[in-house]
Protein backbone atom coordinates (compact mmCIF):
# COMPACT_ATOMS: atom_id res chain seq x y z
CA UNK A 1 0.00 0.00 0.00
CA UNK A 2 2.88 2.22 0.84
CA UNK A 3 5.06 1.44 -2.37
CA UNK A 4 1.54 2.16 -3.93
CA UNK A 5 1.22 5.40 -2.84
CA UNK A 6 4.81 5.82 -3.63
CA UNK A 7 4.41 5.49 -7.38
CA UNK A 8 1.37 7.18 -7.59
CA UNK A 9 3.20 9.89 -6.49
CA UNK A 10 6.11 9.77 -8.96
CA UNK A 11 4.26 8.22 -12.26
CA UNK A 12 1.43 10.69 -11.57
CA UNK A 13 3.94 14.02 -11.17
CA UNK A 14 6.07 12.67 -14.38
CA UNK A 15 2.76 12.30 -16.16
CA UNK A 16 2.42 16.19 -15.23
CA UNK A 17 6.29 17.34 -16.09
CA UNK A 18 5.60 16.20 -19.68
CA UNK A 19 2.58 18.13 -19.94
CA UNK A 20 4.55 21.28 -18.44
CA UNK A 21 7.28 20.37 -20.87
CA UNK A 22 4.86 20.64 -23.85
CA UNK A 23 3.27 24.11 -22.64
CA UNK A 24 7.02 25.27 -21.37
CA UNK A 25 9.32 24.35 -24.37
CA UNK A 26 6.79 22.91 -26.86
CA UNK A 27 5.17 26.55 -26.15
CA UNK A 28 1.59 25.18 -26.62
CA UNK A 29 -1.61 26.17 -24.93
CA UNK A 30 -2.99 24.25 -21.98
CA UNK A 31 -5.79 23.43 -24.32
CA UNK A 32 -3.64 22.14 -26.90
CA UNK A 33 -1.35 20.33 -24.20
CA UNK A 34 -4.40 18.80 -22.48
CA UNK A 35 -6.16 17.66 -25.77
CA UNK A 36 -2.65 15.60 -27.16
CA UNK A 37 -2.37 13.59 -23.13
CA UNK A 38 -5.62 12.92 -23.67
CA UNK A 39 -5.05 11.54 -27.35
CA UNK A 40 -2.04 10.01 -25.95
CA UNK A 41 -3.81 7.81 -23.52
CA UNK A 42 -6.27 6.68 -26.15
CA UNK A 43 -3.71 5.31 -28.48
CA UNK A 44 -1.48 3.58 -25.68
CA UNK A 45 -5.00 1.87 -24.69
CA UNK A 46 -5.21 0.78 -28.18
CA UNK A 47 -1.60 -1.01 -27.31
CA UNK A 48 -3.12 -2.16 -24.14
CA UNK A 49 -0.28 -0.04 -22.67
CA UNK A 50 -2.50 1.80 -20.04
CA UNK A 51 -3.64 -0.55 -18.54
CA UNK A 52 -0.58 -2.13 -16.59
CA UNK A 53 0.33 1.56 -15.83
CA UNK A 54 -3.02 1.51 -13.68
CA UNK A 55 -2.12 -1.85 -12.00
CA UNK A 56 1.37 -0.53 -11.27
CA UNK A 57 0.70 3.00 -9.77
CA UNK A 58 -3.28 3.32 -9.26
CA UNK A 59 -4.04 6.44 -9.22
CA UNK A 60 -1.08 7.66 -10.48
CA UNK A 61 -2.35 6.65 -13.90
CA UNK A 62 -6.29 6.71 -13.57
CA UNK A 63 -6.23 11.00 -11.70
CA UNK A 64 -3.82 12.11 -15.12
CA UNK A 65 -6.33 13.28 -17.76
CA UNK A 66 -4.51 10.83 -20.15
CA UNK A 67 -6.45 8.21 -18.18
CA UNK A 68 -10.06 9.40 -19.81
CA UNK A 69 -8.87 9.05 -23.11
CA UNK A 70 -7.66 5.41 -21.64
CA UNK A 71 -11.32 4.71 -20.48
CA UNK A 72 -12.79 5.90 -23.56
CA UNK A 73 -11.20 2.91 -25.62
CA UNK A 74 -11.46 0.64 -22.69
CA UNK A 75 -15.28 1.26 -22.49
CA UNK A 76 -15.73 1.14 -26.53
CA UNK A 77 -13.49 -2.28 -26.45
CA UNK A 78 -16.27 -3.88 -23.82
CA UNK A 79 -18.63 -2.66 -25.85
CA UNK A 80 -17.41 -3.65 -29.37
CA UNK A 81 -16.99 -7.37 -27.89
CA UNK A 82 -20.16 -7.61 -27.15
CA UNK A 83 -22.42 -6.20 -30.05
CA UNK A 84 -19.55 -5.78 -32.57
CA UNK A 85 -18.62 -2.56 -34.34
CA UNK A 86 -21.17 -0.83 -33.38
CA UNK A 87 -20.58 -1.29 -29.45
CA UNK A 88 -17.59 1.01 -30.53
CA UNK A 89 -19.80 3.95 -30.83
CA UNK A 90 -22.68 3.12 -28.31
CA UNK A 91 -20.01 1.59 -25.43
CA UNK A 92 -17.37 4.73 -25.22
CA UNK A 93 -19.02 6.61 -22.30
CA UNK A 94 -19.46 3.56 -20.75
CA UNK A 95 -16.52 3.77 -17.87
CA UNK A 96 -15.96 7.69 -18.21
CA UNK A 97 -19.70 8.90 -17.72
CA UNK A 98 -18.17 9.56 -13.87
CA UNK A 99 -16.51 12.34 -14.81
CA UNK A 100 -18.49 14.32 -17.06
CA UNK A 101 -21.40 13.53 -15.51
CA UNK A 102 -19.90 15.18 -12.41
CA UNK A 103 -18.28 18.15 -13.75
CA UNK A 104 -21.59 19.10 -15.25
CA UNK A 105 -23.36 18.51 -12.11
CA UNK A 106 -21.00 20.14 -9.66
CA UNK A 107 -20.24 22.79 -12.48
CA UNK A 108 -24.03 23.79 -12.03
CA UNK A 109 -23.85 23.46 -8.04
CA UNK A 110 -20.94 25.81 -8.29
CA UNK A 111 -22.69 28.53 -10.57
CA UNK A 112 -25.12 28.50 -8.17
CA UNK A 113 -23.75 28.65 -5.11
CA UNK A 114 -20.20 30.66 -5.90
CA UNK A 115 -19.54 34.35 -7.02
CA UNK A 116 -17.18 34.56 -9.96
CA UNK A 117 -13.97 36.18 -8.69
CA UNK A 118 -11.69 38.65 -9.91
CA UNK B 1 -5.53 44.90 -22.04
CA UNK B 2 -4.92 45.23 -25.77
CA UNK B 3 -3.74 42.16 -28.16
CA UNK B 4 -0.54 44.09 -28.71
CA UNK B 5 0.39 45.50 -25.22
CA UNK B 6 -0.31 41.19 -23.68
CA UNK B 7 2.12 40.16 -27.03
CA UNK B 8 4.80 42.88 -25.40
CA UNK B 9 4.31 41.64 -22.33
CA UNK B 10 4.48 38.30 -22.72
CA UNK B 11 7.75 38.73 -24.82
CA UNK B 12 9.37 40.21 -22.14
CA UNK B 13 8.45 37.30 -19.67
CA UNK B 14 9.34 34.40 -22.06
CA UNK B 15 13.14 33.81 -22.67
CA UNK B 16 13.48 33.86 -18.96
CA UNK B 17 11.03 31.30 -18.54
CA UNK B 18 12.08 28.91 -15.69
CA UNK B 19 11.75 25.47 -17.29
CA UNK B 20 13.06 23.49 -14.50
CA UNK B 21 11.18 25.34 -11.87
CA UNK B 22 8.05 24.69 -13.50
CA UNK B 23 8.54 21.32 -14.21
CA UNK B 24 9.77 20.39 -10.23
CA UNK B 25 6.40 22.35 -9.46
CA UNK B 26 4.85 20.23 -11.67
CA UNK B 27 6.41 17.25 -10.56
CA UNK B 28 5.81 17.00 -6.60
CA UNK B 29 1.55 19.15 -7.28
CA UNK B 30 0.28 16.80 -9.68
CA UNK B 31 1.84 13.67 -7.83
CA UNK B 32 0.43 15.45 -4.60
CA UNK B 33 -3.11 15.28 -6.36
CA UNK B 34 -2.67 11.76 -6.92
CA UNK B 35 -1.38 11.13 -3.94
CA UNK B 36 -5.05 12.71 -2.45
CA UNK B 37 -6.72 10.17 -5.27
CA UNK B 38 -5.12 6.84 -3.97
CA UNK B 39 -6.20 7.65 -0.86
CA UNK B 40 -9.83 8.46 -1.72
CA UNK B 41 -9.83 5.04 -4.06
CA UNK B 42 -8.60 3.21 -0.68
CA UNK B 43 -10.90 5.07 0.95
CA UNK B 44 -14.03 3.96 -0.91
CA UNK B 45 -12.69 0.33 -0.64
CA UNK B 46 -12.06 0.31 3.02
CA UNK B 47 -15.85 1.30 4.06
CA UNK B 48 -18.08 1.16 0.72
CA UNK B 49 -18.46 -1.95 -1.79
CA UNK B 50 -15.96 -1.33 -3.84
CA UNK B 51 -13.30 -3.06 -5.94
CA UNK B 52 -10.24 -1.80 -7.42
CA UNK B 53 -11.54 -1.94 -10.46
CA UNK B 54 -15.00 -0.47 -9.66
CA UNK B 55 -13.22 2.21 -7.34
CA UNK B 56 -12.56 4.91 -10.39
CA UNK B 57 -15.55 6.44 -10.81
CA UNK B 58 -16.46 7.46 -7.39
CA UNK B 59 -12.84 8.63 -6.90
CA UNK B 60 -12.78 10.71 -10.17
CA UNK B 61 -16.42 11.91 -9.06
CA UNK B 62 -15.16 12.85 -5.62
CA UNK B 63 -12.26 14.67 -6.80
CA UNK B 64 -14.26 16.73 -9.00
CA UNK B 65 -16.42 17.92 -6.11
CA UNK B 66 -13.04 18.69 -4.44
CA UNK B 67 -12.28 20.59 -7.62
CA UNK B 68 -15.06 22.82 -6.77
CA UNK B 69 -15.01 23.63 -3.68
CA UNK B 70 -11.37 24.70 -4.45
CA UNK B 71 -12.41 26.67 -8.01
CA UNK B 72 -15.72 28.17 -5.65
CA UNK B 73 -13.06 29.59 -3.14
CA UNK B 74 -11.09 30.73 -5.77
CA UNK B 75 -8.04 28.42 -4.32
CA UNK B 76 -7.97 26.58 -7.64
CA UNK B 77 -7.11 29.03 -9.46
CA UNK B 78 -3.95 30.16 -7.04
CA UNK B 79 -3.03 26.91 -7.02
CA UNK B 80 -2.51 26.79 -11.10
CA UNK B 81 -0.36 29.74 -10.98
CA UNK B 82 2.10 28.13 -9.06
CA UNK B 83 1.75 24.45 -10.13
CA UNK B 84 1.22 25.31 -14.18
CA UNK B 85 0.33 21.65 -15.28
CA UNK B 86 0.84 19.79 -12.23
CA UNK B 87 -3.16 21.08 -11.42
CA UNK B 88 -3.98 21.05 -15.04
CA UNK B 89 -3.02 17.70 -15.81
CA UNK B 90 -4.98 15.99 -13.03
CA UNK B 91 -8.93 15.28 -13.88
CA UNK B 92 -9.47 17.82 -11.22
CA UNK B 93 -8.00 20.67 -13.35
CA UNK B 94 -10.94 19.23 -16.24
CA UNK B 95 -13.18 20.23 -13.30
CA UNK B 96 -11.59 23.17 -12.88
CA UNK B 97 -11.66 24.25 -16.29
CA UNK B 98 -16.01 23.29 -16.73
CA UNK B 99 -16.81 24.87 -13.18
CA UNK B 100 -15.07 27.87 -13.55
CA UNK B 101 -16.40 28.37 -16.74
CA UNK B 102 -19.42 27.71 -15.91
CA UNK B 103 -19.18 30.17 -12.22
CA UNK B 104 -18.06 32.76 -14.53
CA UNK B 105 -20.69 32.94 -17.34
CA UNK B 106 -23.17 33.37 -14.57
CA UNK B 107 -24.45 36.83 -14.89
CA UNK B 108 -25.20 35.73 -18.61
CA UNK B 109 -27.95 33.45 -17.11
CA UNK B 110 -28.42 29.93 -16.47
CA UNK B 111 -29.29 29.18 -20.20
CA UNK B 112 -27.40 31.26 -22.02
CA UNK B 113 -24.29 31.96 -19.91
CA UNK B 114 -23.79 28.44 -17.67
CA UNK B 115 -25.21 26.10 -20.23
CA UNK B 116 -23.67 27.62 -23.18
CA UNK B 117 -19.72 28.28 -21.82
CA UNK B 118 -19.68 25.19 -19.67
CA UNK B 119 -17.14 23.15 -21.94
CA UNK B 120 -15.67 26.42 -23.51
CA UNK B 121 -11.96 25.32 -21.95
CA UNK B 122 -12.89 21.63 -21.64
CA UNK B 123 -15.09 21.40 -24.78
CA UNK B 124 -11.42 20.19 -26.40
CA UNK B 125 -10.57 17.65 -24.40
CA UNK B 126 -13.51 15.98 -24.79
CA UNK B 127 -13.97 16.44 -28.46
CA UNK B 128 -10.18 15.17 -29.37
CA UNK B 129 -10.73 12.10 -26.71
CA UNK B 130 -13.79 10.86 -28.08
CA UNK B 131 -12.92 10.83 -31.34
CA UNK B 132 -8.98 9.59 -31.15
CA UNK B 133 -10.78 6.84 -28.84
CA UNK B 134 -13.19 6.05 -31.31
CA UNK B 135 -10.83 5.74 -34.28
CA UNK B 136 -8.23 3.64 -31.89
CA UNK B 137 -11.31 1.19 -30.64
CA UNK B 138 -12.72 0.80 -34.46
CA UNK B 139 -9.02 0.24 -35.69
CA UNK B 140 -9.03 -2.26 -32.52
CA UNK B 141 -12.40 -4.30 -32.92
CA UNK B 142 -12.23 -4.52 -36.82
CA UNK B 143 -8.63 -5.78 -36.66
CA UNK C 1 -1.97 24.14 3.80
CA UNK C 2 -6.03 23.34 3.16
CA UNK C 3 -4.64 20.44 0.83
CA UNK C 4 -2.31 19.50 3.49
CA UNK C 5 -4.98 19.45 6.05
CA UNK C 6 -7.04 17.28 3.36
CA UNK C 7 -4.70 14.70 2.63
CA UNK C 8 -4.16 14.31 6.46
CA UNK C 9 -7.65 13.82 6.92
CA UNK C 10 -8.03 11.30 4.27
CA UNK C 11 -5.31 8.86 5.21
CA UNK C 12 -6.85 9.17 8.71
CA UNK C 13 -9.77 8.35 7.83
CA UNK C 14 -8.14 5.02 6.58
CA UNK C 15 -5.75 4.49 9.63
CA UNK C 16 -7.69 3.64 12.59
CA UNK C 17 -9.78 0.48 11.10
CA UNK C 18 -8.18 -2.15 12.49
CA UNK C 19 -8.42 -4.28 9.13
CA UNK C 20 -6.75 -1.79 7.89
CA UNK C 21 -3.39 -3.73 8.25
CA UNK C 22 -4.07 -6.62 6.13
CA UNK C 23 -3.45 -4.11 3.14
CA UNK C 24 -0.26 -2.63 4.87
CA UNK C 25 1.56 -5.51 5.70
CA UNK C 26 1.50 -9.16 4.93
CA UNK C 27 -1.02 -10.73 6.51
CA UNK C 28 -0.66 -14.75 5.42
CA UNK C 29 -4.40 -15.82 6.48
CA UNK C 30 -4.75 -19.59 6.94
CA UNK C 31 -6.68 -20.94 4.68
CA UNK C 32 -10.34 -21.24 5.08
CA UNK C 33 -12.12 -24.27 4.07
CA UNK C 34 -16.04 -24.39 4.46
CA UNK C 35 -17.10 -27.38 2.47
CA UNK C 36 -17.24 -29.50 5.72
CA UNK C 37 -14.10 -32.30 5.09
CA UNK C 38 -10.96 -31.68 6.93
CA UNK C 39 -8.34 -32.65 4.28
CA UNK C 40 -6.42 -29.60 4.20
CA UNK C 41 -6.84 -29.04 0.28
CA UNK C 42 -7.31 -25.36 1.20
CA UNK C 43 -3.97 -25.37 2.67
CA UNK C 44 -2.47 -27.09 -0.16
CA UNK C 45 -3.82 -24.62 -2.50
CA UNK C 46 -2.39 -21.92 -0.72
CA UNK C 47 0.82 -23.45 -0.71
CA UNK C 48 0.64 -23.39 -4.26
CA UNK C 49 0.01 -19.89 -4.93
CA UNK C 50 2.84 -18.84 -2.43
CA UNK C 51 5.02 -20.96 -4.78
CA UNK C 52 4.79 -18.35 -7.46
CA UNK C 53 7.70 -15.92 -7.00
CA UNK C 54 5.73 -13.29 -8.00
CA UNK C 55 3.48 -13.52 -5.64
CA UNK C 56 3.62 -12.75 -1.16
CA UNK C 57 0.66 -12.87 0.50
CA UNK C 58 -1.99 -15.20 -0.42
CA UNK C 59 -5.90 -15.95 0.72
CA UNK C 60 -7.73 -19.11 0.03
CA UNK C 61 -10.85 -19.64 0.87
CA UNK C 62 -12.66 -23.31 -0.30
CA UNK C 63 -16.06 -22.96 -0.40
CA UNK C 64 -19.16 -26.02 -1.09
CA UNK C 65 -18.61 -25.13 -4.95
CA UNK C 66 -16.60 -22.01 -5.44
CA UNK C 67 -12.76 -21.74 -4.79
CA UNK C 68 -11.51 -18.09 -3.90
CA UNK C 69 -7.84 -17.42 -4.23
CA UNK C 70 -7.08 -13.38 -3.69
CA UNK C 71 -3.44 -12.70 -3.82
CA UNK C 72 -0.93 -9.58 -3.73
CA UNK C 73 1.64 -9.10 -6.15
CA UNK C 74 5.23 -7.58 -5.42
CA UNK C 75 4.96 -3.91 -6.60
CA UNK C 76 7.57 -3.93 -9.40
CA UNK C 77 6.09 -7.23 -10.88
CA UNK C 78 2.53 -5.04 -11.13
CA UNK C 79 3.13 -4.47 -14.45
CA UNK C 80 2.54 -8.26 -15.64
CA UNK C 81 -0.79 -8.74 -13.67
CA UNK C 82 -2.27 -10.27 -16.46
CA UNK C 83 0.63 -13.19 -17.16
CA UNK C 84 0.77 -13.72 -12.92
CA UNK C 85 -2.97 -13.93 -13.27
CA UNK C 86 -3.47 -16.80 -15.82
CA UNK C 87 -0.62 -18.41 -14.12
CA UNK C 88 -2.03 -18.89 -10.94
CA UNK C 89 -5.40 -19.35 -12.55
CA UNK C 90 -3.51 -22.46 -14.73
CA UNK C 91 -1.89 -23.79 -11.73
CA UNK C 92 -4.99 -24.29 -9.66
CA UNK C 93 -7.16 -25.83 -12.52
CA UNK C 94 -4.87 -28.33 -12.65
CA UNK C 95 -5.13 -29.46 -9.44
CA UNK C 96 -8.94 -28.79 -8.47
CA UNK C 97 -11.47 -28.73 -11.51
CA UNK C 98 -14.96 -30.36 -9.13
CA UNK C 99 -15.31 -26.65 -8.35
CA UNK C 100 -15.76 -23.54 -9.63
CA UNK C 101 -12.40 -21.36 -9.22
CA UNK C 102 -11.79 -17.31 -9.09
CA UNK C 103 -8.38 -15.54 -8.46
CA UNK C 104 -8.32 -12.21 -7.62
CA UNK C 105 -5.33 -9.57 -7.13
CA UNK C 106 -7.44 -7.01 -5.97
CA UNK C 107 -7.13 -5.31 -2.45
CA UNK C 108 -10.76 -5.29 -2.06
CA UNK C 109 -11.10 -9.21 -2.30
CA UNK C 110 -8.16 -9.82 -0.27
CA UNK C 111 -9.78 -7.50 2.74
CA UNK C 112 -13.07 -8.86 2.05
CA UNK C 113 -11.83 -12.55 2.20
CA UNK C 114 -9.63 -12.19 5.77
CA UNK C 115 -12.71 -10.32 7.14
CA UNK C 116 -14.88 -13.45 6.25
CA UNK C 117 -11.95 -15.62 7.93
CA UNK C 118 -11.89 -13.51 11.04
CA UNK C 119 -15.55 -13.50 11.47
CA UNK C 120 -15.57 -16.99 11.01
CA UNK C 121 -13.02 -17.17 13.82
CA UNK C 122 -15.05 -15.24 16.26
CA UNK C 123 -17.46 -17.35 15.58
CA UNK C 124 -20.01 -15.22 14.39
CA UNK C 125 -20.59 -17.02 11.13
CA UNK C 126 -22.25 -20.80 10.45
CA UNK C 127 -20.89 -22.54 8.14
CA UNK C 128 -23.54 -21.77 5.55
CA UNK C 129 -23.46 -18.19 6.22
CA UNK C 130 -20.11 -17.95 5.59
CA UNK C 131 -20.53 -19.52 2.07
CA UNK C 132 -23.10 -16.88 1.28
CA UNK C 133 -20.65 -14.29 2.26
CA UNK C 134 -18.03 -15.99 0.08
CA UNK C 135 -20.69 -16.09 -2.88
CA UNK C 136 -21.14 -12.37 -2.53
CA UNK C 137 -17.28 -11.81 -3.11
CA UNK C 138 -17.50 -13.81 -5.69
CA UNK C 139 -19.87 -11.74 -7.21
CA UNK C 140 -18.00 -8.40 -5.97
CA UNK C 141 -15.08 -9.49 -7.85
CA UNK C 142 -16.98 -10.27 -11.34
CA UNK C 143 -18.52 -7.08 -11.49
CA UNK C 144 -15.92 -5.44 -13.70
CA UNK C 145 -16.21 -1.28 -14.21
Amino acid sequence: MIAMFFWAFVIGGLICVIGQLMMDVGKLTPGHTLSILVVAGAVLAGFDLYEPFVDFAGAGATIPITSFGNSLVAGAMSEAEKHGVVGVLTGMFEVTSSGISAAIVFGFIGAIFFKPKG
Amino acid sequence: MKPENYKKLASKYEPKKPVFKNCIRAFWTGGLICIIGQAVSYFFIFFFNFTEQTVGNPTVAFMIFLSMLLTGFGVYDRLGQFAGAGSAVPVTGFGNAVISAAIEHRSEGFVQGVGGNMFKLAGSVILFGVFSAFIVALIKSVF
Amino acid sequence: MKKWALTILLLAGCAPEHDGTVILETADPDAVQLDGKHDGFAEKIKKEADSIETIYDTAVIKGKDQLLVAYKVRHLDRFKMKDIEKDLDKRIQEMESTEEVVVSSDYKIFLEAVRLKEDMEAGHLTEEEANKRLSEIIKLKKEMA
